[in-house]
């Protein structure tokens, strides 16, 4: 769920040579040479969100191209990846659903979405021989109780969903989810339209913990989310646009993408961004290898191309997502300028005591979770 | 007789006459007749057994056989599934739980102890309620699979009432850390000893149990193996002699019927060996591979665990000796060097790497290793700066290294838990067969000899 970036405010890192991965480099045995010279002889295709990764513009090569002219794999990246629940009907169900390929070799679903697909047998194992620097994926995510040890897929950028706020418009800082929903009883103020992280928030806020969703719990905050909804000052669900609603001032006060803002914090940095003291969501698309796809090895070398902390660091200083890659905030310091100040962006590289107020939503029935999508998108009116 | 009979009358009998014969008498001689040859005095035959009698002793004789062979080649077979599915669907998946449960304690522990050190932090707390409601449902998933097993009941009874206690010792610290950080720390060392001591062995019981119930059911899948193989080829040796001595009699090439009775005898001999030795080789694989693998893991991350908590513990009192125990452990995992670099070619997780099968499992136990080292590097730092902040990157290096544990130990436990399945496969409606295919072979060979016989009438 990445930002519609701005392109007169892409910039591209000008960063000195790959520091040392460690170990990580270079491990994966004798066998590598063979699976290489497979790689080299197919065709990637990579599917994913727009804007979400950097371009060749300004004659400065983008990833894609780095990565095409540094392994001589033909790869097709494609930024037209329609959303969880359109992937879902459109691209994955009509394919994988009835045991075909479905043509990629790389998709980049949201966790949840991640998660439902392995359940269901739709994807395959990542070739971890293939991806050494798999030893730079950050520890938070290498414990998802539904792929221990990130055998299934590997995250590729990671957002926070707060409460984003012009404080002139709400009369001054605001600490809280507590504040935000008092707010939303008067002022104009947008809810995310995704239900994990409104449902996520709102279940913060009564002080229930969205990592391990109760369905009565979680209910509880629909209804809150439809009773707020229904005042006439509400000022909608929304995906990215929260950010055109936040700058021109239609709304006081949303629920947003921490990469969004950091964006937009370029153009307005009166705006700010807050991480409650209930806590936040943090969610994160991931990389998997769709069921069939008959070129594992090059969607491994591209996996293991963009675990570089090098070649992450520079996603990141494009996309402003958190990077789950460990090595990319060091990569970002020795850069300097510009990118030595992303390295010390809170949001980016949120702190320890930030961190343990953030929260996955998990832990509900399958079967729950799709009657909460249902009610969610019913309230939402999406 | 027919022109076939005639051209096939067997030689030795009344050759001159037979050509000529009615058809009632042929194979019956009578020994005071000898054969005119062209007026010279004929040589007495020895006198023999009519011919149809005799294939009807050999009909009895090898459809016995064959039958024999399919009761107890069936019998053999169902024994053998029976056994490995037991082992598939009970002992095994015990074994790979009670393991579980080991790492799952170690981990609660280990966060006990960090969220004792740094209580600002809420999720060693939550790391410590998970790992113990993980360990709870692995118990009652061990309860419900080790069915009629004194020991091994036994043995998780006392692993319950270990937990209990355990997880008693673990609230008593935390509330007491609200008043005394002394008793506190007090309470925790018992949880740990009770960790190490009761528990360790009651769940060295348990695995020692169904290690004996594996190993029983190793043994009950072999019973009978040698007499039912024993049986196929006697079974076989006498059809093919038969065959050979119909032959020799009647100069037909093969008797149809015994020749399809001796194919299928062959092929459920073949088959019952074949699918034997196929689920032993599996069964064989999934113990020294899989298990064995599973086990230096399992080993690996309780080693871990214990690493860490006496790090923390040593953190929070300043108790040099804790430090070195943790040294020492960690010595155990990655080698001499006080970073877990590998300057030796020793230690568990050496060995990890050393004895991966494939280039995967390879690559997985080097990021552990790796892991590892990043973990050692966060100690030396906590030790150097002591801040909660270095405490709770250390717990996320740990976390690090453990997950990719969990990762190895998961390819482990599918690579276990899949040869048992082979193994199960290989067997699968043998026992059906292993019946059906020698009834068919003593029709077939009844039906050959009959026919024979008929041709005597």
């Amino acid at each position: 769920m990445p930002a519609t970036t701005v392109i007169s405010r892409r910039r591209l890192l000008q960063l000195g040579a790959v520091t040392s991965a460690g170990l990580a480099t270079g491990c994966a045995g004798g066998t590598s040479g063979d699976l290489d010279e497979r790689a080299e002889g197919q065709r990637l295709q990579v599917l994913n969100w727009s804007d979400y990764i950097d371009p060749t513009e300004d004659a400065t090569s983008g990833t894609v191209d780095r990565f095409v002219g540094a392994t001589g794999i033909d790869a097709t990246y494609d930024d037209t990846y329609p959303g969880n629940f359109e992937a879902l009907a459109d691209l994955f169900e009509p394919t994988l659903g009835q045991g075909k390929p479905s043509g990629w070799d790389i998709a980049v679903p949201t966790y949840w979405l991640a998660q439902r697909m392995l359940a269901k047998g739709w994807l395959e194992r990542i070739p971890q021989e293939l991806v050494p620097n798999h030893v730079n994926l950050d520890p938070a995510f290498l414990g998802m109780p539904w792929d221990r040890g990130a055998r299934f897929h590997l995250p590729w950028q990671v957002g926070i969903t707060g409460i984003a706020y012009d404080p002139r418009a709400t009369g001054g800082p605001l600490t809280s989810l507590a504040d935000f929903f008092a707010l939303a009883e008067s002022t104009p103020v947008s809810f995310i339209g995704e239900m994990r992280e409104a449902v996520g928030l709102a279940m913060l806020a009564a002080g229930q913990d969205p990592s391990a969703a109760d369905v009565d719990d979680a209910n509880a905050a629909v209804d809150r989310l439809e009773a707020l909804a229904a005042r006439p000052t509400f000022g909608g669900f929304t995906f990215e646009e929260f950010s055109d609603l936040l700058s021109s001032g239609q709304v006081a006060a949303a629920m947003a993408w921490s990469g969004d803002i950091v964006q937009l914090q370029r153009d307005r940095p009166d705006l700010q961004f807050l991480i409650p003291g209930e806590g936040a969501i943090r969610w994160f698309d991931t990389m998997v290898i769709p069921a069939g796809s008959t070129n594992r090895a090059a969607a491994a070398k591209w996996m293991d191309w963009v675990y570089d902390p090098v070649n992450a660091a520079k996603i990141t200083a494009w996309v402003q997502y958190i990077s789950p890659v460990l090595g990319v905030r060091e990569e970002l310091a020795a850069a300097g300028g510009d990118l030595a100040a992303l390295a010390d962006d809170p949001i980016l590289f949120p702190d320890v005591e930030t961190e343990v107020r953030l929260r996955t939503w998990g832990g509900m029935d399958l079967g729950d979770e799709d009657a909460l999508d249902a009610r969610f998108a019913d309230v939402a009116g999406l | 007789m027919s022109a076939e009979q005639a051209a096939t009358a067997a030689p030795g009998s009344t050759t001159a006459t037979a050509a000529t014969a009615p058809a009632a008498s042929a194979g019956r001689v009578d020994p005071s007749v000898g054969s005119d040859r062209g007026g010279l005095s004929a040589r007495p035959l020895a006198p023999r057994r009519a011919t149809p009698e005799v294939l009807r002793q050999w009909s009895v004789v090898v459809a016995a056989l064959c039958i024999a062979f399919g009761v107890v080649g069936s019998v053999v077979a169902g024994n053998t599934q029976r056994a490995t599915e037991r082992i598939r669907d009970n002992t095994g998946p015990v074994l790979v739980t009670t393991q579980s449960v080991l790492a799952s304690l170690a981990e609660a522990d280990a966060a006990a102890v960090a969220a004792q050190v740094n209580p600002a932090d809420p999720r060693p707390r939550r790391a410590y309620l998970d790992a113990i409601a993980r360990t709870n449902e692995q118990l009652e998933d061990v309860s419900a699979l080790i069915g009629d097993d004194p020991p091994a009941h036994a043995a998780l009874k006392d692993i319950n009432v270990a937990v209990t206690g355990y997880t008693g010792l673990v609230e008593s610290a935390r509330t007491a850390q609200l008043f005394d950080d002394a008793t506190a720390q007090g309470f925790l060392a018992q949880a740990g000893d009770r960790l190490s001591g009761d528990l360790a062995r009651a769940a060295g019981r348990l695995e020692d149990a169904t290690l004996a119930r594996l190993e029983a059911d190793d043994v009950g899948a072999l019973g009978g193996r040698a007499i039912a193989i024993a049986l196929g080829i006697v079974a076989l040796t006498v059809l093919l002699v038969v065959q050979l001595r119909l032959t020799g009699r009647v100069r037909r090439l093969v008797n149809p019927g015994l020749a399809v009775a001796t194919v299928l005898t062959l092929v459920a001999l073949v088959w019952q060996v074949a699918a034997i030795s196929s689920a032993r080789s599996s069964f064989t694989q999934a113990r020294d591979d899989g298990f064995q693998s599973l086990l230096v893991t399992s080993q690996v991350q309780s080693t871990g665990f214990g690493a860490l908590r006496d790090e923390l513990v040593a953190q929070r009192s300043g108790d040099l000796g804790l430090r070195a125990a943790a040294d020492a452990t960690a010595e155990q995992l990655a080698g001499g060097s006080s970073t877990g670099t590998v300057s030796s070619n020793d230690g568990l997780l050496v060995e990890l790497v050393a004895t991966a099968d494939s280039a995967r499992e390879r690559a997985t136990a080097v990021e552990t290793l790796e892991r590892w080292r990043r973990y050692r590097i966060g100690v030396q730092q906590v030790r150097a700066l002591g801040n909660d902040q270095t405490v709770s990157a250390l717990v996320s290096a740990f976390n690090g290294f453990t997950f990719s544990v969990e990762a190895v130990l998961g390819d482990n436990r599918d690579q276990f838990l899949l040869g048992l399945e082979d193994a199960t496969g290989a067997v699968q409606r043998l026992a059906l067969w292993a019946l059906i295919l020698p009834l068919l072979a003593a029709a077939a060979a009844l039906g050959g000899l009959q026919v024979r016989i008929n041709e005597y009438r």
